[in-house]
């Protein structure tokens, strides 16, 4: 997974964005402030970053949600994905995006709900489907509504919803911020497991510092807003995670480097 | 079955209550007949009672359909055009301070005695909780779940009818709750105003001849066909709304 010549997943050069209030207002919100960074595919980027810096804003941007001209929002610099506009690698489907709330729609079940990327693109597979069911841990509650699964299942099924559109790239805003720990931890290890038999980029936004160093190739620290990479701490831990990890000193080393790079970021500047 | 126990012992005692005080007291059956009286009309009544019945039904049954009907449309027409919705939406909502009964002489007058202004007025007093609850449920469709469909490069008809219309159904299903009783409502008034025939009709008559027993009569099968569509709304509901679980129903 190396090479000076492979094309990056994801390249943002000096990118900025701001929201506007309606066509040719000022701006009234610089969202990103020439953000630099440059995923190659199969990474994992985990983003960290005070409240309300933008992480969410880098992350829709990236998935091609806002794009300039819409929604009173201007763009500067560049942001491609596989050498494309976020817009076009869209429409290619080369995303999934999962969300702070698994957004499962309450009239479908577990299957139905994890089908409808399919449905929506005019491929129905149910094998696929099961499969993706089973990859998560949830074939047993396919028949069951959203309604009925606890917080974590929802979230598994969000998951697998994400995975069966056989994305490039995975982008991930607090997927389980709203988890208790356990299950939170529990369903990292998922997603590493995941991403070992499926190898998508990952680019995951999250407030804890402890997931950020458990998932990362690379921790991506942003500042207040208008956010920019502050730093991006290069994770030289072994890439095989496992409980074990969460206790080596190299692991809490590193946790403690990103609180350090975070809380400077909070504290003044 | 248990839940239920509870009302039927209360209606009980309530008709119980009121047979032995008309009887003790020895009011007059003019001013307010005995239970067993009006049920004993109810049952040995003539077929024309069922005529009535399904006269008023027929209007109240049309100027529903319609009035739902083209309560939905409106608020289709709303959420695909944010022009019109600023529009119009403010004499939809204008509109239906107009008391419906004053609105009702003028019908006859327009459209004459027959079922033609009873079904406007039934279809008039239907439309609004629908056009009001249906826009709102249109619009109930939070940002996480248009920006899911986004990112999978949904179609606006694909959202719009695996998104937005399954949102907008709970939303639409109480005001079709509410919408039924007052179409019964509308069509008896309707027939206050002027008619041959019909509950409203019947009630009218009564009243003028002084046959407070028939007014009872009259009284009690309206608010059993009330009923009746209500319960229709309610079994069709559970049929295609299965997934709420009436939490959102005592909004609107």
């Amino acid at each position: 997974m190396t090479g000076e010549d492979m094309q990056p997943a994801m390249e943002f050069r000096r990118f900025s964005l701001a929201y506007r209030n309606g066509r040719g207002g000022q701006p009234v919100i610089q969202a990103l402030q020439d953000v630099s960074l440059v995923i190659k595919p199969g990474e994992i980027v985990t983003v960290v970053g005070p409240s309300g810096c933008g992480k969410t804003t880098l992350l829709r941007a990236a998935a091609g949600l806002l794009s300039p001209g819409t929604d009173g929002v201007a763009c500067d610099g560049s942001l491609a994905v596989f050498g494309m506009a976020p817009l076009e690698a869209k429409r290619k489907r080369l995303f999934a995006v999962t969300f702070q709330n698994p957004v499962l729609l309450p009239w479908r079940n577990v299957r139905q709900n994890v089908g409808l990327p399919l449905e929506i693109a005019d491929c129905r597979d149910d094998a696929l489907v099961d499969e993706m069911l089973a990859m998560v841990g949830i074939a047993d509650f396919a028949e069951a509504m959203p309604s009925g699964i606890s917080g974590g299942m929802q979230q598994r099924a969000g998951l697998a919803r994400a995975l069966v559109q056989n994305p490039k790239i995975l982008l991930m805003d607090e997927p389980f911020g709203s988890l208790d720990e356990l299950t939170r931890e529990r369903l990292n290890f998922e997603l590493l497991r995941i991403h070992r038999v499926k190898k998508p980029t990952i680019i995951f936004v999250t407030h804890s510092l402890s997931e950020a160093a458990l998932l990362a190739d690379r921790v991506v620290v942003l500042g207040r807003r208008p956010a920019s990479v502050r730093k991006a701490i290069v994770v030289d831990l072994p890439r095989e995670r496992t409980e074990d990890t969460l206790l080596s000193p190299d692991y809490r080393n590193l946790v403690r480097r990103i609180r350090a790079e975070f809380e400077g970021e909070e504290g003044g500047s | 079955m248990k839940r239920y126990l509870p009302a039927v012992f209360f209606m009980l005692a309530v008709v119980a209550a009121w047979e032995f005080i008309v009887r003790g007291f020895g009011i007059p059956e003019y001013l307010l007949p005995r239970p067993t009286v009006v049920i004993a009309r109810l049952f040995t009544g003539n077929g024309l009672l069922m005529e009535h019945v399904g006269y008023t039904a027929l209007e109240a049954g049309l100027g529903f359909v319609l009035g739902v009907g083209f309560g939905i449309f409106l608020a289709v027409v709303f959420v695909h055009s944010r022009t019109l919705e600023l529009g119009i939406y403010p004499y939809a909502i204008a509109l239906k301070t107009v008391p419906i009964v004053a609105i009702a002489p003028l019908l006859v007058v327009w459209c004459g005695n027959g079922l033609l202004p009873k079904i406007i007025i039934a279809a008039l007093i239907s439309f609004f909780p629908v056009v009001v609850n249906t826009t709102k449920g249109l619009h109930s469709v939070g940002a996480e779940a248009f920006d899911l469909f986004d990112s999978m490069s949904a179609t606006r008809s694909q959202i719009f009818f695996k998104l937005r219309v399954p949102s907008a159904l709970p939303y639409l299903f109480a005001a079709l709750r509410i919408s039924s009783t007052l179409a019964v409502i509308g069509a008896i008034v309707g027939e206050f105003s002027g008619a041959d025939r019909g509950l409203g009709f019947f009630i009218t008559v009564s009243s003028q001849r002084l046959e407070t027993v028939d007014m009872f009569v009259g009284i009690i099968l309206s608010s059993l066909l009330g009923i009746l569509f209500f319960c229709g709304v309610a079994v069709v509901e559970k049929l295609v709304v299965p997934w709420e679980r009436g939490n959102l129903m005592e909004t609107a």
